[in-house]
């Protein structure tokens, strides 16, 4: 009985001894306590069913999605007249910084959700999703220092764009820390929503550095309302491996999701039918 | 559409930007190869933690039937 450990709860069973209350109040409390053990555990079994088979499917999309882009951005698309190849960087760099955006996004929109509303399963989504965020995040930052030597003479400056990207980072540390800290306990996930809700305040600012400061950054090169900035045969390349990203990134956060949901919920019948099939499984695939 | 490179010693050499644009392809990919592995082998371990959990009960469970 995890709700057992629950601090609400047990106030709940106190005030429910005291036999002076009135009936109607312990009703209330009841259903309460009913209530809260709902949403603690509610979705996590149709999340699985519903996103666990579509893993395999995003991945292999992601894959070939990727695999296309990376050979068509490095041995197709024309180099740049200024810049030459080493622009052939932007086709990780945006999609990588792009995703760490998004996710980090994503975080506080389900830290809010799993805050008001209890949602055990967006805390878990987040909790699953930080390291994905983390290492984009990270990859964009080295991939962006590795481009910036050839095209500005330095791997990096102090400059809007780049630290705020820094702080994303530091952000997303923090979270991966908070959940770690917390795991396995009635708290978990609480902390680390407050500072994903929080530190959403940066995603703006990483947004509109390069518009609101003097920058090295150079500006987007597209944006959903206006023309590409860039010749179809390197912008199509680009889009393919932005959504190659989209799906890996989907991929990875569902496929971990489920792992936590597995970790969860393991005294569930469901998970201990899967548990035991498996099991089944890899005996008959020894015999064979 | 056509090859941006006429030889391969081209495709690798890069203009001289080679160095910069392979090694970033390199890093993320190890990057997102290190997340998936960790990611697999942390849903690998689930299940093996619970299979021998499951073994123990049941073991336990068919002890106790030999007692009675």
């Amino acid at each position: 009985m995890r709700l057992l450990c629950d601090s609400n709860v047990i106030r709940v069973y106190k005030l429910t001894d005291q036999r002076n209350l009135p009936r109607t109040m312990d009703d209330t409390l009841l259903m309460h306590r009913l209530w809260r053990g709902f949403l603690s555990t509610v979705g996590t079994r149709p999340f699985y069913d519903i996103f666990g088979p579509s893993v395999r499917w995003l991945a292999l999309l992601a894959s070939i999605l990727l695999l296309i882009g990376s050979i068509w951005s490095l041995a197709i698309a024309p180099p740049d007249y200024l810049q030459g190849n080493s622009y052939r960087i932007i086709f990780i760099h945006v999609p990588t910084a792009s995703l760490a955006l998004s996710l980090y996004l994503m975080l506080a929109v389900l830290g809010v959700v799993s805050l008001v509303w209890k949602f055990k399963t967006a805390s878990l989504v987040a909790e699953a999703a930080a390291p994905v965020g983390l290492v984009l995040c990270v990859l964009a930052l080295l991939t962006g220092a590795i481009w910036g030597k050839p095209t500005w003479g330095a791997y990096w400056v102090w400059d809007g764009r780049l630290t705020s990207m820094l702080i994303l980072a530091f952000l997303y540390v923090g979270l991966v820390a908070l959940f770690q800290a917390f795991k396995d306990t009635p708290q978990a996930g609480k902390a680390a929503a407050i500072l994903s809700i929080i530190g959403a305040v940066n995603i703006p600012i990483i947004k509109y550095s390069v518009v609101w400061w003097n920058t090295l950054h150079q500006g987007s090169t597209f944006t959903l309302t206006a023309a590409p900035k860039m010749p179809a045969s390197m912008y199509l390349p680009l889009v393919v491996m932005l959504l190659g990203f989209y799906a890996l990134t989907a991929a990875l956060v569902l496929y971990r999701t489920c792992t936590l949901i597995l970790q969860r919920e393991y005294q569930k019948a469901w998970v201990h039918a899967l548990v035991l099939q498996r099991q089944s499984r890899a005996q008959s695939d020894v015999k064979g | 559409m056509h090859w941006a490179f006429d030889n391969i010693h081209d495709f690798f050499l890069m203009g001289h930007h080679g160095i910069y644009v392979w090694s970033a392809w390199l890093i993320t990919l190890v990057g997102i190869t290190l997340l998936i592995a960790v990611s697999v082998r942390q849903r690998r371990q689930f299940y093996r933690q619970e299979m021998a959990r499951i073994t123990r009960l049941k073991s336990r469970a068919s002890h106790r039937q030999e007692l009675i």
